[in-house]
C-alpha cells in the first residue's frame, strides 16, 4: 500500500484540494522525519471527508498542513481554487479564516485566562468585524446553536466548564467565523461516550444547516461511519484506501489495513466490547526509517516479496473505492 | 511477516562537530560581551576621569595631557580593542590608588584564596548535605524530613553576612574558639591555614547546604521509588546499603552539576565572608577597590571571575553529558 | 468505543508540556495546596510591613536619620517596649524602630521596583525569544548568558563602583540581576505554551504575531513568572542589604537594614546585641516570608495547571 496517486481526485468544483502533500519534521538529532509523504485528497462543498488511522500515521499533520500551521514541506493546498502556497503572509492570514480547526484536547484549546464571551468573539475582534453589539449577538446565537446557554456560560472561564462544554465553545468559536471548511482533529476522543453522540449530532445538524465542508480526523472507524461521506485511510504518512461510506459496509474486499481497523470495531450485540485484535500485533514501525515498498508490509498478512520492492499506487476498484495494494486490487 | 526495521542511524559526525563549533562561538560571544561590559564601566563613571585623577584647579592643558596619555580622545572601539589585547596578554593596567601596583599581581595573589575558600566550602557543604538528604529521604514526609526541610528553608533566608556576624559573635568573641581577622597562606602552614579558614568556610557552606540538601533529597526520593531499588529490597538488602550503593549514585547526577556551577559562582560570592573575616581574596579586593573607585582592579577582578565562571560552567556541561548516560542517549 | 490510542514514536509536538511533573514526596505531604497558618502569618507580616512602611511619615516614630535632632536622646538605649524607644537607640541616639521601618521602606520600594522592571523586560524578551526561536533566540540566549556570567554580588559591586548609590541607581542595578532569570523562565514557558492548541487556534483565526504574544502567551507566562518574582524579591533584598552592609550601597545616615546591621560590627554587637538583632530579625522574617509565599504559589499554580 502506502499509496501515492491521485486516481481518486474528482474534477473541479472541490472546496478543498490537496495534492502530493509532504510534511517533514526535524528531530533533535537533525534528522528529517516525514510524517506525511505524498497525500492527495479533495473535499466537495457540503461533504465530509474523514481521515482515519492510528496515532502517528500523520493524520493530524495533514490537518495542520492544510491550515498552513505550519505550511507543508511540499505539495499544494487549494481552498476554493486558491493556492494557499502562493499567498503572502497577510493574504494567507485572511484566507485561512475560511477554514477553522477544532482540536482534540478541549481544555488546551481554550486560553485558560479568557472568558467564554471573549473566546467566542476572538476571531471577530481580530478582524474588527461588526460592532460590539452585533458581535455579542452573533456570539450568543452561535453559543445557543452549539447547545450552550449563553446566559450561563457567558462570563465563565474554561476551568469552570466540563470537557464537553469546552469542546462546544471551541466549535462555537470556529462556527462564528462562518467558515467554508471545518477541520475536526480527533475532537471526540477525549470525551465521554454519551457526549460523543451529542457532539456528532451537533456536527451533523450544523453541517446540514450551513452547507459546511468538513475534514474529520479520527482513529476509530465506528465514529467516522456516522458522519462521513467519504473516508480516507492513512498508514505511516501514506494513503491506503479511499472509499465512500456506503462501501464500508459492503462485504467487499478492503485494503488489509482497513480490514484490520474494521475488525477492531466492536459490533453491537457482540459479547466482546473491548477491541478484539487491536491493529497491533506489532507496534508501528518508526517513521524515522519506514519500511521499503509498501509501508504496511511489516504487519500485513498478505505481504509478498514484491511489496518490499515496489510501492503500490492508489487504484480505482469501483466508482466509490480506491485501494493501494498489490494483492487486493 | 517481514521485519527488517534497522537500528536508527547515528547522527552524522559533521553535524555534531558543527554543533560544538556553534557552542564555542556562543561562548566566545559571551566572553566578548562580558569584557565589553566591563570595559564600559569606565564610561558609566560620572565626571571627567582626568579631573578625578588630577583633582580640581589645574590648567586645562594639564587635563588635556592626561586625556591624551590615557587615550581618552580615541574612539571607543579602538580603545576597547587596545584594552582587550592588553588584557589578553595579562596586562590589566595599574591600580589608581597608591601603592599603584600591577593589577595582575594583586589578582594573582587574591585568586588562590577565594578558590581555596570556595572549594573547601563546597566540600564542607557536601559533607553536611549528603547525610542530611539521606536521612530525609529515608522516610520522606516523616518527622526528620520535616525538621530538616524546615531548617534548610530557614537557613535559606539568612543572609550570609548575618550568619557570619553571628558566628563571629559566638565562636570568636564569646567562646574564643577561633582567631579573627587573620589569614595564613596554605603554603605557609597547612594546619594553621585550615584552622583560620574554618569559620569563613562554614559561613559560605551555609549558603549552599539548603540547595544541596533539598535537591539531593528529592532525587533520592525519586530513585527510591524505582524498580531496581525495590528489587534490592526484595533481596533483603539492608536499607543503609540500598541508600549508599543503589540509590546514591543514580541520584547524584544533578547535584554534581549544581556543585560545579556553585563552585563557579562561589568564587565571586565569597565577597561577604572575605570582608567580614578580612581575608585577602578576590571579594575583599573588589569591595575595597569599588569603595575607592579603583576601576582597573574592579575591571580585572570582574573579568577573571566571569571567565572562571564561564570556563567551569562549560567544563561541567561537557563532563555532565559524558558522565550521565541518560543525557548522552537523549542527544543521540 | 473510545479507545485510547497507542502512543507512537512521533506525533507533532504535543500539548501539555507545561505541566511540570509533580514533585515527589514534597507534594504528598498532607499540607496539600499549602495555604496553612505559616503562609498566612508570612502574608500578614508582609502586609503589615508594607502598610507601616508606606505610612511611616504619619506614624509617631522617633527620629530615624537626623542625628542633630537626637542630641538629647539616650544612646545605645536597650529595647524597652514601654519606653519612647521600644526597640532601643543606636550610637547617635536614633530610634531603631523608626530606622527599621524606614529601612523597610527603602528595601521594599527598591527591590519591588527592580523585580517589576525585571519581570516586564525579562518577560517580554523571554517570550519573544521563545516564540520566534531561530536567530533571535540565539542572540538573546548569548546576552542572557553574558549577564549570568558575572556573579550577582560582583556585578552589583562593579556597578556600585561607578554609579552613585542613589535608590534609582540601585533599582537599575538590581533589575539587571533579575532580568536574566526572568528571561529564562519566560522563554521556557513560552516554548511549552506555544505548542498549546489555543495558540494554533488563534493563528487559525488570523491573529498576528504581536497579538498571539500579548493576548495568548503573556497572561499565561505571567502566571509562571509571579512566584519567581516573589523569590527574586527576597534575593534582591538580601543583595541590597549585603551592598549596604559592605558600605557601597545606600549610605548612612539614610537607614537600610544592611547598613544598620553593619553598625554592630567591630565588637559593638557583643555589648549591644540589639543593634544587630533588630534589623537582622526584620530582614530574616521578610526574606523568609517572600521565599515561603513564592514557593507555595509555585506549587499551587503547578497543581492547578495539572488539573487543567
Amino acid at each position: 500500500m502506502a499509496g501515492t496517486g491521485k486516481a481518486h481526485l474528482r474534477d473541479g468544483g472541490a472546496r478543498l484540494t490537496v495534492k502530493d502533500l509532504v510534511v517533514e519534521f526535524r528531530t533533535k538529532g537533525d534528522q528529517r522525519v516525514q510524517a506525511v509523504s505524498g497525500v492527495s485528497f479533495d473535499v466537495l462543498p457540503g461533504e465530509t471527508l474523514s481521515i482515519v488511522g492510528e496515532s502517528g500515521c500523520g493524520k493530524s499533520s495533514v490537518a495542520r498542513a492544510v491550515m498552513h500551521l505550519p505550511a507543508p514541506t511540499d505539495g499544494a493546498v487549494q481552498l476554493n481554487a486558491l493556492d494557499l502556497g502562493s499567498l503572502d503572509k497577510k493574504a494567507l492570514r485572511r484566507s485561512r479564516v475560511a477554514m477553522q480547526i477544532v482540536f482534540q484536547d478541549p481544555v488546551a484549546s481554550l486560553n485558560p485566562r479568557r472568558k467564554v464571551k471573549d473566546l467566542v468573539q476572538e476571531g471577530a475582534s481580530i478582524w474588527g468585524r461588526g460592532t460590539a453589539k452585533s458581535r455579542d449577538r452573533d456570539a450568543r446565537e452561535v453559543l445557543d446553536a452549539v447547545g450552550l446557554d449563553p446566559d450561563v456560560v457567558w462570563n465563565r472561564r474554561p476551568h469552570e466548564l466540563s470537557g464537553g462544554q469546552c469542546q462546544r465553545v471551541s466549535i462555537a468559536r470556529a462556527l462564528v467565523m462562518e467558515p467554508d471548511l471545518l477541520i475536526c482533529d480527533e475532537i471526540l476522543s477525549s470525551l465521554d461516550v454519551s457526549i460523543q453522540a451529542q457532539m456528532l449530532n451537533l456536527l451533523r445538524e450544523t453541517k446540514a444547516q450551513r452547507q459546511l465542508s468538513m475534514l474529520f480526523i479520527a482513529h476509530d472507524l465506528a465514529v467516522v461511519k456516522n458522519i462521513s461521506d467519504r473516508i480516507l485511510v492513512m498508514y505511516l504518512g501514506k494513503v491506503c484506501e479511499v472509499l465512500d461510506v456506503e462501501a464500508l459496509d459492503r462485504p467487499a474486499t478492503h485494503h488489509p489495513y482497513t480490514q484490520l481497523l474494521l475488525e477492531s470495531v466492536p459490533t453491537v450485540g457482540s459479547s466482546r466490547v473491548v477491541p478484539s485484535k487491536a491493529p497491533a500485533g506489532q507496534d508501528l514501525p518508526s517513521p524515522l526509517n519506514p519500511p521499503s515498498g509498501c509501508r504496511f508490509r511489516t504487519r500485513c498478512p498478505l505481504a509478498t516479496p514484491r511489496c518490499a520492492v515496489e510501492e503500490p499506487r492508489l487504484e480505482r476498484k469501483s466508482d466509490d473505492q480506491f485501494i493501494a495494494c498489490h494483492e487486493v486490487a | 511477516m517481514v521485519n527488517d526495521v534497522e537500528a536508527p542511524r547515528r547522527a552524522p559526525r559533521p553535524k555534531r562537530a558543527r554543533r560544538a563549533a556553534g557552542k564555542a562561538a556562543q561562548l566566545l560571544a559571551v566572553l566578548l560581551i562580558v569584557s565589553f561590559g566591563t570595559f564600559m564601566l569606565s564610561a558609566l563613571l560620572p565626571g571627567d576621569p582626568a579631573v578625578a585623577i588630577l583633582g580640581e584647579g589645574h590648567p586645562p592643558e594639564a587635563y588635556e595631557q592626561v586625556r591624551q596619555e590615557l587615550g581618552l580622545n580615541d574612539p571607543l572601539l579602538s580603545r576597547y580593542v587596545e584594552w582587550l589585547s592588553a588584557v589578553i596578554r595579562g596586562d590589566f593596567g595599574t591600580s589608581l590608588i597608591p601603592p599603584q601596583s600591577e593589577v595582575s599581581s594583586r589578582l594573582a595573589s587574591a585568586f588562590p584564596v577565594s578558590l581555596q575558600l570556595a572549594v573547601m566550602a563546597l566540600i564542607l557543604a557536601l559533607v553536611i548535605s549528603i547525610p542530611l538528604a539521606m536521612v530525609s529521604a529515608y522516610r520522606a514526609g516523616g518527622v526528620v524530613d520535616r525538621i530538616v526541610s524546615a531548617i534548610t528553608f530557614g537557613i535559606l533566608s539568612v543572609p550570609s553576612f548575618v550568619a557570619g556576624l553571628l558566628l563571629i559573635a559566638i565562636a570568636v568573641n564569646q567562646f574564643e574558639l577561633f582567631p579573627r581577622a587573620h589569614w595564613v597562606r596554605l603554603t605557609d602552614s597547612v594546619p594553621d591555614n585550615l584552622y583560620h579558614a574554618f569559620l569563613p568556610v562554614l559561613t559560605i557552606a551555609l549558603l549552599e547546604i539548603p540547595t544541596f540538601t533539598r535537591l539531593l533529597r528529592s532525587d533520592l526520593v525519586n530513585t527510591l521509588q524505582e524498580d531496581f531499588v525495590l528489587a534490592s529490597r526484595a533481596k533483603g538488602m539492608p536499607s543503609w546499603r540500598i541508600m549508599l550503593f543503589d540509590a546514591f549514585r543514580p541520584s547524584s547526577y544533578s547535584i554534581i552539576t549544581v556543585v560545579g556551577l556553585a563552585l563557579a559562582s562561589l568564587i565571586g560570592s565569597t565577597v561577604i565572608v572575605e570582608t567580614l573575616f578580612s581575608l585577602p581574596g578576590m571579594g575583599s579586593l573588589v569591595v575595597h577597590a569599588a569603595g575607592q573607585g579603583d576601576l582597573p582592579i574592579v575591571q580585572g577582578a570582574v573579568l577573571v571571575i566571569a571567565v572562571t565562571y564561564v570556563v567551569i560552567n562549560t567544563a561541567v556541561d561537557a563532563a555532565y553529558s559524558i558522565v550521565d548516560p541518560r543525557i548522552r542517549r537523549a542527544q543521540n | 468505543m473510545p479507545r485510547t490510542e497507542p502512543i507512537s514514536a512521533i506525533t507533532p509536538p504535543a500539548a501539555g508540556a507545561t505541566t511540570a511533573p509533580p514533585g515527589p514526596a514534597a507534594e504528598t505531604r498532607p499540607r496539600g495546596a499549602g495555604f496553612d497558618v505559616l503562609t498566612l502569618m508570612c502574608g500578614l507580616w508582609l502586609l503589615t510591613l508594607a502598610v507601616v512602611a508606606l505610612v511611616a511619615p504619619l506614624l509617631p516614630l522617633g527620629e530615624h536619620q537626623d542625628s542633630a535632632l537626637t542630641l538629647a536622646e539616650p544612646i545605645y538605649a536597650p529595647p524597652d517596649l514601654a519606653s519612647a524607644h521600644p526597640l532601643g537607640t543606636n550610637a547617635l541616639g536614633l530610634d531603631l524602630l523608626a530606622r527599621v521601618i524606614y529601612g523597610a521602606r527603602i528595601s521594599l520600594v527598591v527591590c519591588i521596583s527592580a523585580v517589576l522592571i525585571g519581570m516586564a523586560v525579562g518577560g517580554i524578551v523571554g517570550i519573544t525569544a521563545g516564540y520566534l526561536r531561530g536567530k533571535v533566540d540565539v542572540v538573546i540566549g548569548v546576552l542572557t548568558n553574558s549577564l549570568l556570567a558575572v556573579p550577582t554580588l560582583i556585578m552589583l559591586i562593579a556597578l556600585a563602583s561607578v554609579l552613585r548609590p542613589t535608590p534609582q541607581n540601585m533599582v537599575i542595578a538590581l533589575s539587571l540581576v533579575a532580568v536574566p532569570g526572568m528571561i529564562r523562565v519566560a522563554r521556557a514557558q513560552t516554548l511549552a505554551l506555544s505548542q498549546r492548541e489555543y495558540v494554533t487556534v488563534a493563528r487559525a483565526l488570523g491573529a498576528r504575531r504581536s497579538r498571539v504574544i500579548l493576548r495568548e502567551l503573556l497572561p499565561n507566562v505571567a502566571l509562571a513568572i509571579i512566584p519567581l518574582g516573589m523569590i527574586y524579591i527576597s534575593a534582591l533584598i538580601v543583595a541590597e542589604a549585603s551592598l549596604s552592609f559592605l558600605g557601597i550601597g545606600i549610605r548612612p545616615p539614610q537607614p537600610t537594614w544592611g547598613n544598620m546591621i553593619a553598625e554592630g560590627q567591630d565588637g559593638k554587637m557583643e555589648q549591644y546585641p540589639f543593634l544587630v538583632i533588630v534589623p537582622a530579625f526584620f530582614l530574616f522574617l521578610t526574606v523568609f516570608s517572600f521565599n515561603l509565599i513564592g514557593e507555595r504559589l509555585r506549587k499551587v499554580w503547578d497543581t492547578r495547571q495539572v488539573k487543567l
